[in-house]
């Protein structure tokens, strides 16, 4: 047993509050973190409803609400406080949302939602302690496991858009003709709900950086990354491969490098592994597109990434004096 | 979000103040033997407890009259009638050794004093929130420069050179060479600023000496009196107090009103303690005390790492802190060892960056503090 600590001179009456140094704080706290992401996103969600309707609304709110119910069921089974009120859990419930086809079934948005916050995070020790990005685990089973359903240009076949993406890998580069720049940013082109919002994404995005809630190297290298490995190939074969830009603005590339990539548990610390961590990823991204499966190669690249996190933050400086 | 202002440089200094003697005196002894009792009627500068430690300093009653109350931590004193000690000659002390043993008996720790190649005077004031080491190098020059002899004398240095912020208060200090650093905090922390004026990061045969350590051995060369005052920046100004002053009377003299729910903090900004009640007698390393109005700043949160990253962005020891403070939340000191926990120069940057608000230099204290005790004894 720890002895009692002993104080003299303190009286009850008169006690002071007492708290650890320094006696000033920059950071966010992790509600303020949460609530800083929430506002980054809200434009790309108004203008998913926008764009998609209803439907967009519905697969947000379903989304949002079930990963917090399953947080605080998880955490109250686990016998730890229930912190739900933090809204990280909602955050990575809305992140999830915006992976899904905006016509996605009830079911799957809910199946999803619980997969982030139990398989992603509370199995790994909560909000901070997961190996691997908690929307993408779920969007990953998701896909696997219902692949007709979480495929967005098979999913939305009633719509009058096409897939970008899909129309890259099934028609060839000449098919590409028929998307303009315009709508490729104004998110008037079929792809998960939030993840084509490319604009209001940006905007958050680059928010977030200026107020110093995110860093850039992640994001930056992560484009980097994409418009460097997608401009050598188009340089190779231009009648093979896409132009970077068109990489750019397709698929949940913009999305990921601000919001997925950056997800803080799952991404290297220190400037060099996180400058690595971006540029690995998105060099990723256009490998899985150009002679992968599937159609957007964001969600595997950053998973797969997140796998070389610890290895990763081995690239670091010689601590004070070693040199 | 806040901007913080690791500014070190204080550009208006007022001359240092002399405080109303208290109506009593709380004396830390923590640690040390006593050499008092309770009813004892002391001299200005006898003899309050020895310091065990080699090279530690002893503690004084720093104003004559009587022993009321004896503890562990504090000896309490009310001031009264009495005289003072004799002054010690200290030029009739020709060996080093003796001498060194003598300044310990009058309350100046002599760790720095090793023999060096180069000694270094750090004029910077140490932290955000303390102005007293500027304000001394400004207005308290002649009895820096007696120190400074002393100090001269025992270290042996071949180059002595004062680091400032180049400050416009703040001048040369008798022939010692001046070099001026970008005075942000950290800089004031010894093993970066060793690193800013010989650009080496082990660099051996180099003593530091900060402004206050240079105060107390001039107040000694000058007076050959025990050391009892310290010079504190209270609030805005700096003044002199008694060792053992509650904090009561220093923040009613110094113009600071404590409210409910604040905290008064010990230190500076960085690094400062927060002091547990208004009886607590100011101690010899006292160098600040400030008050931390209730909600100016956002209170520590026991949530787990989430791996942000900007501690190991800012750590001037290119450490990581958010490993070594896990260890040290899961009692694996020696995993925490490993990653640096003894290079860490415990500067508390890594607290005031991190997104999660975790108490990281809490964290490193305390396995700093384990390490030594269990560890290493």
């Amino acid at each position: 047993m720890t002895p009692p600590v002993i104080k003299p001179l303190a009286d009850s009456a008169g006690a002071l509050v007492v708290c650890p140094p320094p006696h000033v704080r920059t950071g966010l706290g992790v509600r303020g973190l949460s609530l800083a992401g929430l506002l980054a996103l809200a434009p790309a969600a108004i203008m998913a409803m926008g764009n998609f309707g209803l439907d967009a609304a519905r697969v947000l709110a379903l989304a949002g609400s079930v990963a917090v119910l399953t947080e605080a069921l998880c955490l109250r089974l686990a016998g730890r406080d229930v912190d739900v009120d933090n809204f990280s859990a909602l955050y990575a419930g809305l992140l999830f949302a915006f992976l899904l086809p905006a016509s996605a079934p009830w079911w799957l948005v809910a199946m999803g939602a619980i997969l982030t916050t139990s398989l992603g995070r509370v199995l790994f020790g909560g909000f901070g302690s997961n190996p691997l990005c908690a929307p993408l685990v779920a969007w990953a089973m998701c896909r696997i496991s219902w692949p007709a359903a979480m495929d967005v240009d098979f999913a939305m076949a009633a719509s009058a858009m096409h897939e970008p993406l899909a129309q890259l890998k099934y028609f060839g580069v000449q098919a590409l003709d028929q998307f303009e720049m315009i709508d490729l940013l104004l998110g008037r082109h079929l792809g998960a709900l939030g993840a084509v919002q490319i604009i209001p994404l940006a905007l958050g995005g680059v928010a977030l950086m200026v107020f110093k809630v995110i860093r850039p190297y992640i994001p930056l290298a992560f484009l980097a990354g994409v418009l460097g490995m997608a401009g050598l190939l188009h340089m190779i074969d231009p009648s093979l491969y896409a132009e970077p830009v068109f990489h750019l603005l397709t698929g949940s590339v913009v999305f990921g490098a601000f919001f997925l990539a950056t997800d803080t548990a799952s991404s290297p610390v220190g400037r060099m592994p996180m400058i690595l961590f971006g540029l690995m990823a998105g060099v990723m991204v256009v490998v899985i597109r150009a002679w992968g499966v599937y159609t957007d190669g964001v969600p595997f690249a950053i998973l797969l990434v997140n796998l070389l996190s610890p290895l990763l933050d081995r690239v670091r400086p010689k601590p004070f004096g070693a040199r | 979000m806040t901007k913080i202002d690791f500014n070190l440089r204080s550009d208006h200094i007022e001359p240092i103040q002399e405080m109303l003697v208290p109506g009593l005196l709380n004396i830390p002894v923590r640690g040390m033997s006593l050499k008092t009792a309770r009813g004892k009627k002391l001299e200005k500068g006898a003899v309050v407890a020895q310091h065990p430690g080699q090279g530690s300093a002893d503690v004084h009653a720093s104003l004559a009259g009587k022993v009321t109350k004896v503890s562990f931590a504090y000896v309490t004193m009310l001031p009264g009638e009495g005289g003072g000690v004799a002054p010690v000659d200290l030029s009739s002390v020709d060996d080093d050794k003796e001498m060194i043993r003598t300044l310990r008996r009058l309350g100046v720790s002599a760790t720095p004093l090793m023999e060096s190649e180069l000694l270094l005077i750090n004029g910077l004031n140490p932290e955000p929130g303390v102005t007293s080491a500027e304000a001394l190098l400004a207005h308290e020059k002649d009895i820096l420069i007696e120190g400074l002899s002393l100090a001269r004398r025992l270290v042996k240095p071949s180059r002595c050179i004062l680091v400032t912020s180049g400050g416009p208060e703040v001048q040369g200090l008798g022939d010692c060479e001046v070099q001026t650093v970008r005075a942000e905090y950290p800089a004031s922390i010894e093993p970066l600023l060793i690193k800013a004026i010989t650009g080496k990061e082990n660099a051996e045969g180099t003593a530091v000496l900060d402004i206050h350590a240079l105060w107390e051995l001039g107040m000694v060369a000058t007076t050959g009196l025990p050391v009892t005052e310290v010079v504190v920046t209270v609030g805005e100004n700096n003044w002199r107090i008694p060792v053992g002053t509650p904090l009561r009377h220093a923040l009613a003299e110094g113009g600071l009103e404590c409210a409910e729910g604040d905290v008064v903090r010990l230190g500076g900004v960085m690094r400062g303690e927060a002091a547990y009640s208004l009886d607590q007698g100011i101690s010899k390393q006292c160098r600040a005390i400030g008050l931390v109005k209730a909600g100016e700043v956002a209170p520590v949160e026991n949530v787990p790492c989430i791996n942000c990253g900007e501690c190991v962005l800012h750590c001037p020891a290119r450490l990581m802190p958010n490993l070594i403070t896990r260890y040290a939340e899961f009692d694996r000191f020696e995993d925490a060892r490993k990653q640096g926990l003894d290079i860490c120069f415990g500067c508390g940057i890594c607290a005031t960056v991190c997104m999660a608000r975790r108490p990281l230099l809490h964290l490193i204290r305390f396995a700093k503090e384990q390490v030594r005790t269990t560890l290493d004894a």
